[in-house]
Formats: C-alpha cells, structure tokens, sequence
C-alpha cells in the first residue's frame, strides 16, 4: 500500500506545477552558489600562484646575483644578497599559503577573514596579518553566496514549502476521509508524501551540489576527497531528514496548512537565526576576545623599553659610528627580545579563539543549522580550527627561518649560493583526518537524534483521529 | 430625530474597524507569543548592543590617550626618526553602533601614522571570532531588519482572506463600507499592533542612551530620529506589502506562503546577489593590487607622470624658492638640506597616494552606489543601506576615518620634517629634538561627518525608500479595490 500511496503521490507531485518552480527555482540558487565557491576558491588559487612564482623569481634571482658577486660583479650594500640580516629581514621573505582543501570551493566560511598567505621574515610576527581579501567589504559582511550558505539556510526552507501541508489540506477539502477509507494506515500515507518529497529532493541535491561545483570545476579531487565527500553528503542527507522530521511533526500536531506554514517559519527562525545568534552571543560573553587595540599600545610599550636601539632599527637612517654588523646582530638580539615579550599577548588571542571554538562545539548540539554548518566549514576546511592548525605550523617554521638566519648573523657569516638551497622552506601538512572525523561525526549524530526523536513524535501523533476538523 | 454628522460616522466607523483589527490580533495566542519574542529579542540585541558600545568607546578612548603619551614622552631623537616612529590612532565606534554594528567588526580599528606609508587600519575583530559569530548577527537592526517584518506577515497575511473565508467580507459590503475605508483600518489596526511594540522599545533605547550616558556623540540624536523615521517607513511598507498579498491570494494559505516566499528572496537571497553583481560590475583592486601599485609608484613615479627623481626635485625647486635659498644651496646646513629633501620626498609620496586613492575612492564610490541602486530589487538592501549610515558605521564611514587620519599624518610628518629643515643646523641626521617638540605635534580629533553628508551619500536610497513606500501603498490600495467577496 505505502507503493501505492508513494505512486499515486508521485504522479501528484510531478503535476504540481508549484513544486517545479520551487525546485527548480532551489536548483539555480545552488548553481548559483556552487560557482560563486568555486570562483572564490579560484580567486584565491591564483592569488597563492601568483604569490609562489614570485618567491621563485626572487629565490633564483637572488642566487644569481650571489654568484655573480663571488665572481666580482659589483654589491649594493643594502640589497647585499650574502648579508643574513637583509636577506633574513627583508630580500628572502617567504610567502607560507594555507592550500586549497579538496572541497573547499563548498564553502568559504572564515576564509575570506583570515590571511590565506602570511609573510613570515626574521622580524617578530606581532600582528596575523597577511592577504586575505578576495572580493568586496559588503561580501565580507555578508558572507559569500556559497553552497554551505544555500544548504544551511535555504534548504530548511524548500522542505518546508514541500511538505508544510502533507495532512492539512486534505483535510480542508475532505478528501483526507475518502483516502483512510482505503486500507492504509494514516502513518504509511503521510510517510509515503513524505518519503517521496525526500527523495524528489534529494535527487536535486545531489545533482546540483555534486555534479554542478564539479562541472564549474570547483575542486572535489585531491587527497582525501572521496573521504570529505562522503561526510558531506552524510551531513547533507541528516540536514535534510531532519527539517522533514521536523515538517512531520508538525502536521501531525498542527492544525490548518497556513498555522502549518507559519510554525513551521518561527521554527526556521528560531533555529537558523535566533538560537545561532543567541549562541554566538553567549560565547562572546563567556570567552571575549582579548583587545587589539591594548595589544597595540603593550606591543609599542615593550618596543619602547629597547627604544634607544629601536630608532636604529626601525628607521631607514641608521645609527652613527656603528659597524653594520654589530647593528645587524643587535637587531636580531632586538627582534628576539620583542617577540618573547609580546608572544604571551599573541598567544592568549589563541587560546581564547580555541576555547571559543570549543564551547560553539558543544553549544552546536542547540541547533542543526550549526552543526550543519561548523560540519560543513570542517568539511571544506574552511574553519577555524584548520587555520589555527595553519598559523601553528607557521609559527614553527618561523622558528626555523629566524634560527637560520640569527646563526649566521651572530657568526657573521656572509650567505653563499649553497645556503640558498639550504634554506627553510615550508610544507605544510594537514591536521590528522580523525580530528576531523570525530567532530563531523558527533554532529552527524547530534543530527540523527533529533530526527528519530521528531520522527517517533510525529508517529505518535498520526496515531489520533485525524478525520475530523 | 436626531440628525447624524456623516463626517463623525465615517471616524467612528474607522474607530471601529481599527478596534476589531486590534482585537482580532490581541486574541491570537501565537501571535501575542511571536510579538512578545520579537519584544525581548529587541531589549535583548539594544541592552548588549549599548553595552558594547560602552566597552568600545571606553577602550579606544583610553587607547588613544596612551599612544598620543607614547609620542609625547618619547625620547630625544632627529625629529625626521620620531616620524619613523609615529603614532597611532585609534577608530571610535559609530554613533549609533549599537543599534546597527555595519561593518565595524570587519574593518580595522587601529592605524600607525608614520614617514613614508599610508598604513591600513588592522585589527578587525570578527577575524578573531569563530564563524558562528558571522553565521548569524544579532543587532537591534537586523531584528528590526528581518524579524519584525516576519510579524507583520503574521499579522496581516489573513487579513482580508479570512474575511472572505468567513464570509464576512460580504456583509461588510452589503452594508456599505467603502473598501478604501476598511483598508485604511486595516492597515492603521496592524500598524497600532506594532507601535504597541516597537514604541516601548525605542522608549528604553532613549532611557539607555541616556542613563548609560553620552553613547550617543554630537549629532547622534538627529541621526536616531532619521533611523527612526527610516524604520518606520519600512515597517509601514511591509504592511502595505502584506495587505496587498492577502488581497490578492485565493486563500489564507496562498497569501502566507507568497508572503514568506517575498521575505526569503528579499531578505536572503537578493541583498547576497546583489553584493556580488555590484562587485561584478565595478571591480574594485584588492588591498595587495593597490599596496603593489603604490609600491610600483612610490619607485617609479605615477604612471603617465613625472618619475620619482625627477619630480621630487621639482618639489625640492620649490620648497627653495619658497623658504628663498634658490641659488644659495651651498650657503645651506645639512639639516636643512636634508629637511627639505625629505620634505620633497614626502610631498612626491603624497602625490601617488592621493592618485591612487583617489582612484579607489572613486571605485568603492561607484561600486557603493550601485549597491544602492539595487535597492530597488529589495527593500531589505534600502533599509540596511540607510541604517548602517545613519548609524555611522557602513564603508563610508570607515574610509571618511581613514581619510581624516591621513590628512592628520601629513600634517604631523610635515611638522616633523619643517623642525629638523629649520632647528637642524649643522647636525643633519645627528641633530635631537626633545618634549619641546612633541608636545607641539597635533591632537587628533576626530567627529563623524555631519548627517547632511550622511544624507548626501543615501540619496538613491532615500528615493528607493519613498518610491517603495509609494508602490506598496498602490499596490494595495489597487488590490482591495479590485477585491472579489466570494
């Protein structure tokens, strides 16, 4: 009988010209967002190419320019190529990138906020800056028009119009009577409408957040993808079960199709826009972000405790009477000085980003929308725990770059070519796949329970006598 | 028999009607339960809003006095490194921030001010937040911005349907009344229901403005009443948007999900659209394009123009016939020589940085523009647009700032290279200034713009905001003049 019903139902469906347009209307929205992704992600790919062929032109350039120095071409003394302290601070400055993740063009999340290439010298890194803006500052605001955007927040919206009145209607116009007549259970014929519009949708989704991000060559291969593809879909498909679980719900309790609608639209509300606000709200509260602005004025206080050599440093003029070797190993002695004075501060930015992360972790399980969410951000590698795990190994390999450097410097010891192939470079390396695995998996069940709940729920409800008004 | 004014009976009448509308909405428990969150949610986003605003204006405040001590009790050094080692400044926050925080946790808020550059502000807060804290932002505007329309939908989208369904859309014609008349009710019986609401809540905005004390800055009140009038027009057009859906629907249900499907477009779907067509059509250069232009002149000159060397000597010519050593260089102290060289280099410096702001002004201009001309796609993008300025915190806001500390930083550089030109002497580079001049160097005091220039900037959205105003007023009107009763 539930064949039938889903058959009948079918043909139903496919006649109303409404969910056409719905659907097809949701079908563009995605296209539309699947290549505002991949045309960031590209932004974003040319701007770290572009950024890497730079350093290369640079790299053998400077290599040259040593060797031909050793062969007696003439030095510029302050863009000497062999002296550590210009290279260090200045001429051998390396541009570290954060990599596109396979799936990234999904979504942008924090991305468009956060610097995708950082400059690292032998200069104390007190600020994260870095380049980061593709695309304009009301986009930023905003947020970019992306799949994750069109998933989490519209989604909900296309289940809801598909089946805010699988019940309702039918009993408005008292063809509801006529069908229970039938030998079907009222818990088969609405799970069939429903099951139907689950699948008629899911098929779209498939289609376009699959197929269409991969025509617009948004990425999707690359190590690990088969992997992140797979949590996707998994968070797509619970996403989805749920607002219909939710739908059913509902209709089982609910009354007319427009009072239907309406609770369904405050539901929407309060789990897309009211919860995750309230939530944000209390994790600024619990773990507010310590100042920039104060990090200023400490960062320029403790600059001004090692002022007397500052001025040398900081300015372009040099100080008097000073060999430019012992000015350069002061420098370093400086750098290294204010960078472990100022570390601290930088660090307790950190600390309190990682705690705030952590409590949205938990306080995630208030509301689907941002599990779908965070699970969608981790997924693409667009989040906030991905870009800590960036700015760690960048710190690492600063380390790195300083020590090579400061060796040479306090040894006085001019650079050679052999050196340029010696130096550091940076490979960055991805955050072991179970960290990962683990969070989108609780999210995946704090989806899951919910659905059960709402779906058992809704059964009971179906179990009272529907017929009459 | 006494004689009825039919002037008195036609108020009368709309009394009643506006009192039946009242009563109808007072009654609906789901609604009494939607009004009442909407309520709590506004005291809720004003209460931490002002609190925030608080905190900013107390921290950049005290901010600003600790840097402009870090200039002044500097030690004795070339006035030309004391430049080197400049200052900072600290952005306040908008004058209405907490009703509306724009784009203020996106943008920088500290500056340095020194020789040679035009930094950019660092330090915007949302990149220190998770991305929840983007996923949704609660403000008192985006409350009234998304939510309140959602209640006027609500309220309204049954207004005329359900009086079909009953059938009492019938009676009342048969007794006579005008539709126009009962539209006016209708329409005057939601709008009452709302400013029962939204009425106390600007109340207690006014209260916490003024107990919490001088968040608002000079000008702040004329901006409040504009964002109030700007508002008001916005819930009035929602009403009459509504109003006209509910006349033209077939049924109850037909008339909500139009509505609700208005609401997504307008609110989700179209300002994000919108955003991205305005990026399109008037490309503006990134921060690294604009840094690598600079870069690219500061070295070679301005494209199309002079080159550096020669230009920055041009500069130099004239500074010596203005200070009147034309002709006598070698009568000249090396101080002086080198205060004027740098003088000129700073004059050449900010001949490229005002060509290539200039031009980015006039893009981001452009560009802003547009994105208020498609306003007329959505009264979403109208309302934000106005709210965000009059609330002192939209780009607008953020480049005036930025401008101002510019001008600020030449002035300062300036004084700096004049002192070391003319009290140098003999010294050059070894020459040292002291407290003396420190305590010369400019205060920076900055006030927003005046809410003429506000207005100036919003004028497209101005229009758009009347012009919807206008059109969903006819709409409506045309709706229930066609209205069929059965």
């Amino acid at each position: 009988m539930f064949w039938t019903v889903f058959a009948i139902e079918r043909r139903n469906l496919l006649r109303d010209r409404a969910v056409w347009a719905v659907l097809l209307g949701f079908s563009i929205l995605v296209a539309y967002a699947a290549l505002g992704g991949a045309s960031y992600a590209r932004a974003e790919r040319e701007q770290i190419r572009v950024t890497k062929l730079e350093e290369e032109a640079r790299f053998k350039a400077l290599r040259q320019e040593v060797i031909a120095i050793q062969n007696g071409a003439p030095v510029q003394h302050s863009k000497d190529p062999r002296q550590p302290s210009i290279v260090g601070r200045e001429l051998g400055r390396q541009a570290l990138s954060l990599p596109e993740s396979p799936l990234g063009a999904m979504s942008v999340g924090q991305r468009d906020l956060l610097p995708h290439t950082v400059w690292v010298t032998t200069e104390a890194r007190l600020a994260d800056t870095g380049q980061e803006d593709v695309g304009s500052l009301s986009r930023k605001v905003s947020g970019v028009f992306d799949l994750a955007f069109v998933l989490v927040f519209l989604l909900p919206l296309v289940v809801v119009v598909l089946s805010f009145d699988l019940l309702a209607q039918e009993r408005e116009r008292g063809t509801l009577a006529l069908v229970l007549s039938q030998p079907v259970s009222l818990a088969a014929f609405v799970g069939a409408k429903a099951a139907l519009r689950g699948a008629v949708l899911l098929l779209v989704l498939l289609f376009a957040a699959l197929i269409v991000p991969f025509v617009f060559g948004g990425g999707l291969g690359g190590e690990g993808a088969p992997g992140l593809i797979a949590l996707y879909l998994a968070l797509l498909v619970l996403y989805t079960a749920f607002w219909f679980c939710l739908a059913l719900c509902v209709n089982a309790y609910g009354t007319s199709s427009a009072g239907n609608a309406l609770s369904l639209m405050s539901l929407w509300l309060v789990l897309v826009v009211v919860v995750p606000g309230l939530a944000s709200v209390a994790v600024d509260a619990l773990y507010p972000s310590p100042s920039r602005v104060e990090l200023v004025n400490r960062t320029r206080e403790v600059a001004r405790e090692v002022e007397a050599q500052m001025s040398a440093v900081e300015g372009d003029h040099g100080a008097p009477g000073e060999s430019a070797v012992a000015s350069a190993q002061r420098g370093a002695r400086i750098q290294r000085e204010l960078e472990s004075r100022v570390q601290p501060v930088l660090d307790a930015f950190a600390t309190q980003l990682a705690r705030q992360q952590a409590l949205v972790d938990r306080l995630r399980f208030l509301s689907p929308a941002i599990i779908a969410y965070e699970g969608l951000n981790d997924v693409a590698g667009s989040g906030v725990t991905r870009h800590q795990h960036f700015s760690r190994a960048v710190a690492d390999y600063h380390t790195e770059y300083k020590k090579f450097f400061f060796e040479r410097i306090a040894l006085n010891r001019k650079l050679g070519s052999e050196d340029y192939d010696h130096m550091p470079r940076f490979q960055y390396r991805e955050a072991p796949v179970a960290e990962l695995l683990q969070s989108v998996g609780l999210g995946l069940l704090g989806l899951l329970v919910p659905s059960l709940a709402l779906l058992l729920a809704a059964f009971a409800g179906f179990r009272r006598d529907f017929t009459s008004g | 028999m006494a004689e009825v004014n039919p002037r008195r009976s036609r108020h009368s009448m709309l009394g009643t009607l506006i009192q039946k509308e009242l009563r109808e909405i007072s009654r609906n428990g789901s609604l009494r339960i939607v009004g009442v969150a909407v309520f709590g949610l506004l005291l809720v986003t004003l209460g931490l809003g002002l609190r925030e605003a608080r905190a900013v204006r107390a921290e950049r405040y005290a901010a600003q006095k600790v840097a402009d001590g870090h200039f002044r009790t500097q030690d004795d050094k070339n006035p030309h490194v004391a430049a080197h080692y400049g200052t900072y400044v600290f952005k306040p926050a908008g004058a209405l921030s907490f009703v509306n925080p724009g784009v203020d946790a996106f943008v920088g808020v500290s500056l340095k001010l020194e020789a040679h550059k035009r930094n950019r502000l660092e330090g915007a807060r949302a990149r220190d937040g998770t991305a929840l804290a983007r996923f949704s932002r609660l403000s008192v505007a985006s409350v009234l911005e998304l939510l309140v329309p959602i209640l006027v939908v609500a309220m309204g989208f049954a207004a005329w349907t359900a009086e079909r369904e009953r059938g009492t859309l019938r009676q009342l014609k048969s007794l006579g009344v005008e539709p126009r008349s009962l539209l006016v009710g209708k329409l005057l019986g939601l709008l009452l229901a709302l400013a029962a609401l939204l009425i106390p809540a600007f109340a207690l905005c006014v209260v916490g403005v003024s107990v919490f004390g001088g968040a608002l800055e000079v000008g702040g009140w004329g901006r409040l009443f504009a964002l109030v009038l700007v508002y008001g027009s916005y819930v009035v057009l929602w009403a009459n948007l509504t109003l006209w859906a509910s006349a033209r629907a077939k049924s109850s249900r037909g008339a909500l999900v139009t509505l609700l499907g208005i609401w997504v477009s307008v609110s989700l779907i179209v300002p994000r659209v919108a955003t991205d067509i305005a990026m399109v059509l008037s490309r503006v250069p990134s921060e690294a394009v604009l840094s690598a232009r600079v870069k690219a002149s500061l070295n070679e000159g301005v494209p199309g123009g002079t080159a550096r060397e020669a230009r920055v000597n041009e500069f130099s010519e004239k500074l010596l016939l203005q200070y009147g050593f034309k002709g006598a260089e070698t009568l000249m102290d090396a101080s002086l020589l080198n205060g004027l060289e740098l003088q000129a280099e700073a004059l050449f410096e900010n001949e490229v940085l005002d060509h290539h702001y200039a031009e980015l002004g006039a893009a981001l201009d452009r560009q802003e523009r547009l994105e208020q001309v498609l306003g007329v796609l959505s009264p979403v993008i109208v309302a934000r647009s106005l709210s965000m300025a009059l609330a002192g915190t939209d780009a607008a806001h953020h480049r005036q700032f930025s401008d101002r500390a510019e001008i600020h930083r030449r002035a300062l550089v300036d004084l700096l290279n004049r002192e070391f030109a003319e009290k140098g002497g003999t010294r050059g580079f070894d020459y040292k200034a002291g407290k003396e001049l420190w305590e010369k160097a400019p205060k920076f005091a900055y006030s927003p713009p005046a809410l003429q220039w506000v207005l100036g900037r919003q004028f497209p959205s101005l229009v758009l905001l009347v012009c919807w105003l206008v059109v969903s007023a006819l709409l409506a009107y045309r709706a229930v003049a066609r209205l069929e009763v059965a």
